[in-house]
């Protein structure tokens, strides 16, 4: 019964198949995607997948979109993923033509972003799509970085979906690489949509690629070194207007001091949550620990304690906060990430969050 | 010889040539006489071969250099009125451009700039030339100091070629010597779009965004101290306000919360020392207080007297026992307790008593007593003297 359905819809799904019954097939397997059952179904079917990835560009209208409905809840499936990825040769076809789609500035879908952005989630879809990126130099990453910033000039409203698949891709770390080295240093072109938006929401995805981009620990000299300055940029946002001592105000770097007092948080507390997180990880490094107690971001994480709602954050605040005034730790452990936590103490330190959790 | 005396015969013949020869002899002599005399009068013009080697160098055909400081020759007018008077513009501005770059070459900055201004006169229809000519002219003016009549030549330079590097980057550093910049960093930026590994200006613009950071930062911190003496001021005319204190010249209205500072001038005081009235963490106020002696035309200055210090209190540590009299005091009548204290009411004309055991606070909440000038002031007469019952016949005395 399956073979049959299978061997039916495979007829009419080719793309020379007459428009109406195509259309019907690709809507009945689009319903079938609304279930787990039925995603489970097609995913078995390694050539019904590719039959509706290769209606994903056909030239009727309404079958496109049903397909890329279709694929879009798909690929929300992590098994179906790694199916899909098992199909390398049309997977890599196609994954061309949707990133060349997503790479023109003019086009309105988000729907194809939404597609790679689920591909990319899980590290072997980023992986796979990344490969791609990287070789590939008519969908390079300077084409992403450029396109996200005449997306943010003009204030387009597929910013948002279009950034979350940078963000994906930036798990892989050749892409972090690629992104915070000569001779284009690509990052730099993003930092300015951080600073210059009003709501960081429009932008959550160059907000967590570079959160993802402190993790790489040698890296840490130069974002925050002069050429990047990438503390202030991080601080601003939870930055408020609030009035410091004259010793204190002057250690702050100079654009964070003296703000007026009409001065606004990032008024997205998830958004916070990823600033503080970057914060975080660039004092695992003891170069970006000194530099950051150097410019007395102390002050700015201890207003914003006072002032932060979400509880989250504010155990994330408190967890920085820690590490900036205690003394340096000893010699051999100054690289946090690096430290080896000995079983017996990792043990009672899990015991410590459930307690704290449970409270 | 008009007659006709016949063929001539051989006598005549050379009788002729004998009066020719004689002629010629004549005219040769005299020339020579003529030459020889010449020669001793006019010894200037014996000149030697170096210096009429030397007068050829201001010939223009051989002239290497010119002295601009002195009238041109004749030979110099000449030619360049040929070169220049040009029926063609080109030309004509290609002449100045070329005579204004040798003279840039030379650091003679200003006439270069007169070069470049007269080639620029010429209106020639090429763009390029005109964008050169602005161009180098912005640099001359650079190199004089002139950074907003260069950067005005960068402008007019890109009027004509608007991707013209070399004004770009010219108008990059002006904007940076007159430290706008938020306008180095355009510049720049204009000029990366075209040039993007151009290393000069992306180190200019680094250094630009660098210091607009810190010039930002002052401003703010200039805004916050300027808010915070607002501040201070307006809370001040308030606590004056509250204690129904009068202030010349200030309308004693509800509307006084909303003064401007700058009416708090009626509080500035003429005294050199620029002392006034302060309002101290208390919330208590403190003034300059001026006494007045009319008998030897002297004044005391309290430089802060506080509101709630008893006249007396001053009077004891100034005139008090054991103080040394004033040395204009010269009959030592001026003590703690021979002295009165008495304010002026002008409109009135009247003098009103003041008990020493007052505060500052009460007395300058008399219904009748004006601040002038911020200073508070008293006359202080002595007790039943000569000078007070004087004095005090000029004004009406109030009980």
């Amino acid at each position: 019964m399956e073979d049959d359905l299978e061997k039916v819809l495979l007829h009419i799904l080719l793309p020379s198949a007459p428009v109406d019954k195509k259309s019907t097939a690709v809507q009945y397997l689009l319903e079938m995607t609304g279930t787990d059952d039925g995603c489970c179904f097609i995913k078995e079917k390694g050539k019904l997948l590719e039959a509706v990835l290769k209606l994903l560009f056909d030239d009727n209208a309404a079958v496109r979109e049903n397909a890329r409905k279709c694929t879009l809840n798909l690929t929300a499936n992590e098994k179906v993923v790694l199916s899909l990825l098992g199909l390398e040769s049309v997977m890599k076809e196609v994954t061309v033509q949707l990133l060349q789609q997503c790479l023109d500035p003019q086009q309105k879908d988000n729907m194809v972003f939404c597609i790679l952005n689920n591909m990319t989630r899980e590290p072997d879809g980023a992986v796979f799509v990344a490969s791609i990126v990287l070789e590939t130099p008519s969908v390079g990453l300077p084409c992403f970085v450029n396109l996200l910033c005449i997306l943010h000039t003009n204030k387009a409203k597929t910013l948002c979906v279009a950034s979350m698949l940078l963000m994906n891709l930036t798990q892989v770390p050749n892409v972090r690489h690629k992104l915070m080295t000569a001779p284009s240093y690509l990052l730099l072109h993003l930092l300015p949509i951080i600073s210059f938006s009003s709501a960081l929401g429009s932008c959550r995805g160059i907000v967590g690629t570079v959160k993802n981009c402190c993790f790489e620990y040698d890296f840490h000299e130069w974002l925050l070194s002069e050429a990047v300055d990438l503390l202030p940029r991080l601080l601003m946002p939870l930055a408020g207007p609030d009035e410091f001592d004259e010793d204190d105000m002057e250690r702050l770097p100079p654009d964070l001091q003296y703000l007026p007092d009409t001065k606004q948080r990032e008024a997205d507390p998830e958004m916070r949550g990823i600033l503080i997180q970057a914060v975080h990880k660039l004092c695992s490094t003891k170069t970006g620990r000194l530099k950051i107690k150097e410019k007395n971001t102390y002050v700015i994480l201890r207003e914003l304690h006072k002032w932060e709602t979400s509880e989250e954050n504010v155990e994330s605040i408190l967890k920085v906060i820690d590490i900036l005034i205690s003394d340096e730790p000893q010699e051999g452990m100054e690289n946090l990430h690096s430290v080896q936590v000995p079983p017996h103490l990792e043990r009672s330190f899990l015991q410590d969050d459930k307690n704290w959790e449970a409270k | 010889m008009s007659e006709n005396k016949g063929p001539m015969t051989d006598k005549d013949r050379v009788d002729l040539v004998q009066r020719l020869q004689d002629d010629l002899e004549d005219f040769v002599a005299e020339r020579s006489r003529v030459s020889r005399e010449k020669k001793e009068n006019a010894e200037e013009d014996d000149k030697s071969i170096d210096e009429i080697a030397e007068e050829l160098l201001n010939h223009p055909a051989f002239m290497k250099d010119v002295d601009w400081s002195k009238p041109l020759s004749e030979e110099m007018q000449g030619l360049m009125t040929i070169k220049y008077e040009t029926e063609n513009p080109v030309a004509r501005a290609e002449s100045y451009r070329e005579e204004g770059n040798d003279l840039f070459k030379k650091k003679d900055y200003r006439v270069a700039i007169e070069n470049y201004t007269e080639g620029i006169k010429s209106n020639s229809p090429d763009r390029y030339q005109n964008t050169v000519l602005y161009t180098n002219r912005a640099a001359a003016q650079y190199h004089l100091g002139n950074y907003r009549t260069a950067f005005n030549d960068c402008i007019l330079a890109r009027k004509f070629k608007p991707d013209h590097m070399k004004a770009i980057v010219r108008g990059a550093l002006c904007c940076d010597k007159i430290k706008k910049h938020a306008d180095t960093i355009r510049w720049c930026e204009a000029g990366l779009m075209i040039e993007p590994d151009n290393k000069e200006l992306s180190d200019l613009k680094s250094k630009a965004e660098k210091a607009k950071k810190i010039q930002d930062r002052d401003e703010r911190k200039q805004a916050l101290k300027d808010k915070k003496e607002e501040e201070a001021t307006l809370k001040l005319l308030d606590v004056i306000k509250s204690r129904h204190i009068h202030v010349a010249a200030i309308p004693h209205t509800a509307q006084t919360a909303h003064l401007k500072p700058s009416l708090l001038a009626d509080l500035d005081p003429i005294h050199p020392s620029g002392a006034r009235v302060r309002l101290d963490e208390k919330g208590v106020l403190h003034w300059p207080v001026l006494f007045l002696y009319p008998e030897y035309g002297q004044t005391d200055f309290i430089q802060s007297f506080s509101e709630n210090d008893r006249l007396q209190d001053h009077v004891v540590s100034m005139f008090g026992p054991g103080v040394e009299p004033a040395p204009w005091d010269v009959n030592h009548k001026y003590t703690a307790d021979n002295i009165q204290i008495f304010f002026e009411d002008r409109d009135e004309e009247t003098l009103y008593p003041v008990s020493k055991l007052n505060t500052l606070l009460e007395v300058l909440q008399h219904k009748r007593y004006k601040v002038f000038k911020g200073t508070p002031a008293f006359i202080i007469l002595p007790k039943d003297s000569d000078f007070q019952q004087k004095f005090l016949k000029q004004y009406k005395l109030a009980t």
